[in-house]
């Protein structure tokens, strides 16, 4: 059995080490054209060749996201911008819009992958696209577990889908509810979450319930319990969505996937207590397991809690470690103190916990707080801190 | 408004009722539009097969042409009903089916009935490419995106030089998103509100906290929830301009009394009733994403 694909979101350079160094086989990215999320810190073509050289020396990939629907003013500059992608070794594009495709198709020698906006629910409208000469086709998220199983018997072409985060409640492509709220295009990039926001239900004029409270906001999508049927499938890629998410969640995201999917095949799988639990330390909303198990229902929406925190606060990334001094440096994400217990987490290493003791700046003064946003903060610790650790506030649970 | 002597774009009207016909035929109707009784959400009105075959014959008696509007997603469980529901309009020699799925052409093609596939996905088809595109495959035509604005038509019209018909929704309630999730099911179920009649029921809407007034109907039936915009489109001035490049103007019926509806039609061949529709209804009515443009902005406040 073919172990799939984890492929992970990067807004940034740094997110997208991070992603990779923390288990993604593989990153999606935005350039700066032709991209959604426009509000994510998208990649000039400079950061993509670095990004891709990068992904390549660590055996990894990266996709560009051209999966706008482009409008006649957004048309210009594509072929060049393309041309450009290939240059730089990206090793395929996401595309929606059938001039994009095209493009692809005519002027690169780049795989194609058809974006989620394409909304494809059923195995004869993926093998059309696959006969038409896309590689892969990222599956609607209206999927069942059935729905899906049956794609990974009778796709002509890979299949990739969503595993974790944030979902569309509209089926995605097909959506102007901010186009006509905020006048940001959806399908442009412009999405302004409108479907998130506090709405009142109405029956001839009756309000249905309490004012503010119908929400059409979906739980985000956490597929932890499903993944050992996923894996059992042949599914080429699954995908975390989250190009907007923080650095310390897409680490947590990635480390806690890519755990669960080593020990399935190592045979070797812990509670899934323990994968959510792990999880829970980096996610801001409430998850389910969206249409896994069929329609949704009252438990995959969110009603009454906008959000959650996490559980575990992020407060510094790793920068570099002594061996000799044992002295740690790293960069401050968030306040702390000394004598707090921290938990640090590692690529391809258990959670670590850590109470600190004295904490001090790169002169050596000691601080009885870390104040100060990037502020380079050294303490000492007996075991290696890598670059790109994540060292987070933690209270000691089971999963110690 | 459109001159008589201008016409080149036929009116598409959604029936509701066979006796309907030769009326709608008189108000200057050139395409009736049916709901199928298992392919179609976002309505009330639909048509079984046995009445569909006794209807078309009558259409076609009376020089009209009939659609059919699949406007549903199809799941893996749809195809087999998809493919044999094809397969009967190929037999009673429909003149347009009306496609929100692409998968439709997978199942129309070896039928060898792509060729009266009207794709209408209700976005994505924004560019001038897209005639281009959805020419290769030999379809009939395709449904231009909602939201768009009336340059972007003109200038897609203007290049379209393929045998492709293009067409519009131009008048009527426009649909906003389209969710498989029973999204007001499950808020009743929330608060425990069961005696709340729900299921395809059109009274239903929702205001936004901050817009005060605004009301977004909403309506959810077996196939999902479907939300729209508060205003109903209407192309009263624009028509004139699509009637040199455009083949169908499809008139949206869903959520409209009949009074109301062939108003519409009558102040679309009629410029003289144009004030007096808009008199009566006009409050419920604009220009929709014509002058609208939207695009990408950083920050924008709700």
């Amino acid at each position: 059995m073919k172990t799939p694909e984890l492929l992970a979101p990067a807004g940034d350079l740094e997110k997208l080490k991070i992603a990779l160094l923390y288990g993604a086989d593989a990153v999606y990215i935005g350039g700066t054209e032709f991209s959604l999320r426009a509000r994510a810190s998208n990649f000039t073509l400079k950061d993509i060749r670095e990004g891709v050289d990068f992904a390549h020396n660590l055996h990894k990939k990266v996709y560009v996201t051209a999966n706008m629907i482009p409008h006649n003013e957004d048309m210009a500059g594509l072929d060049e911008y393309l041309k450009q992608l290939e240059i730089a070794g990206v090793d395929a594009v996401i595309a929606a819009s059938p001039y994009i495709i095209d493009r692809i198709l005519k002027v690169t020698s780049l795989p194609v992958h058809l974006s989620t906006q394409q909304s494809v629910t059923n195995t004869k409208h993926a093998n059309f696209w696959f006969e038409y000469g896309i590689e892969r086709v990222v599956l609607a998220r209206e999927l069942s577990l059935d729905e899906i199983t049956y794609f990974s018997n009778h796709a002509k072409g890979e299949i990739e889908i969503f595993i974790h985060g944030g979902m569309c409640v509209s089926y995605s492509g097909r959506c102007t509810l901010s186009n006509t709220m905020t006048s940001r295009d959806a399908n442009r990039g412009g999405c302004a979450h409108s479907c998130r926001w506090f709405y009142s239900l109405f029956k001839n004029d009756l309000l249905i319930g309490e004012a503010n409270s119908f929400r059409m906001s979906s739980k985000d999508l956490d597929s932890i319990g499903y993944l050992p049927k996923l894996l059992s499938l042949n599914i080429a890629s699954l995908k975390i969505e989250g190009r907007m998410k923080s650095a310390h969640y897409i680490a947590t995201v990635v480390y806690v996937y890519r755990m669960l999917i080593d020990d399935y095949f190592k045979d070797n799988l812990k509670s899934f207590e323990y994968y959510e639990k792990e999880i829970s330390k980096a996610e801001n909303r409430e998850t389910s397991h969206g249409f896994l198990a069929g329609i949704t229902t009252p438990k995959q929406q969110l009603y009454d809690d906008f959000s959650t925190s996490p559980n575990q606060e992020f407060i510094a990334i790793g920068i570099d470690y002594d061996d000799q001094t044992q002295m740690a440096i790293v960069e401050q994400r968030n306040h702390f103190k000394p004598n707090s217990t921290i938990e640090i987490i590692s690529p391809g290493q258990l959670p670590v916990l850590f109470t600190l003791e004295k904490i001090m700046d790169l002169d050596g003064n000691e601080l009885d707080a870390a104040r100060h946003p990037l502020q380079k903060i050294c303490f000492k610790v007996p075991f290696r801190i890598k670059k790109f650790d994540m060292i987070r506030m933690c209270q000691p649970c089971q999963n110690h | 408004m459109l001159e008589k002597e201008e016409i080149k774009l036929k009116l598409v009207a959604p029936l509701h009722h066979e006796k309907e016909i030769d009326f709608l035929k008189s108000l200057g109707v050139s395409v009736l539009m049916i709901n199928s009784d298992c392919l179609t959400t976002r309505s009330s009105h639909f048509f079984s097969q046995s009445q569909i075959v006794t209807l078309i014959k009558k259409i076609h008696e009376t020089n009209l042409e009939l659609y059919v509007n699949l406007n549903t997603f199809l799941h893996e469980s749809d195809l087999i009903i998809a493919e044999s529901y094809l397969a009967f309009l190929k037999s009673i020699d429909i003149d347009g089916i009306i496609i929100f799925d692409w998968t439709y052409y997978t199942l129309a093609k070896p039928l060898g009935l792509e060729s009266k596939l009207i794709y209408q996905p209700g976005t994505l088809t924004t560019n001038l490419y897209d005639p281009w595109f959805y020419t290769s495959f030999n379809i009939k035509g395709i449904t231009l995106a909602r939201e768009i604005t009336l340059d972007s038509i003109n200038i897609i019209a203007q290049n379209n030089v393929n045998e492709i018909e293009l067409s519009i929704i131009g008048h009527g309630v426009i649909p906003m998103f389209y969710s498989r999730r029973p999204l007001i099911d499950n808020y009743l179920q929330t608060k425990k509100l069961n005696s709340i009649k729900y299921l395809s029921e059109t009274d239903l809407y929702i205001a936004e906290s901050t817009r005060e007034g605004v009301k977004y109907p909403i309506f959810e039936d077996r196939f999902g929830t479907h939300l729209f915009r508060n205003r109903y489109l209407e192309s009263f001035n624009e028509i004139q301009l699509f009637g040199t490049f455009l083949s169908d103007f499809f008139l949206e019926r869903f959520m409209m009394d009949d009074d109301e509806f062939f108003a519409s039609i009558k102040a679309y061949q009629n410029h003289k009733l144009i004030d007096e529709f808009m008199k009566n209804y006009g409050h419920k009515y604009d220009k929709g994403f014509y002058y609208k443009s939207t695009s990408l902005k950083l920050e924008v406040k709700r």
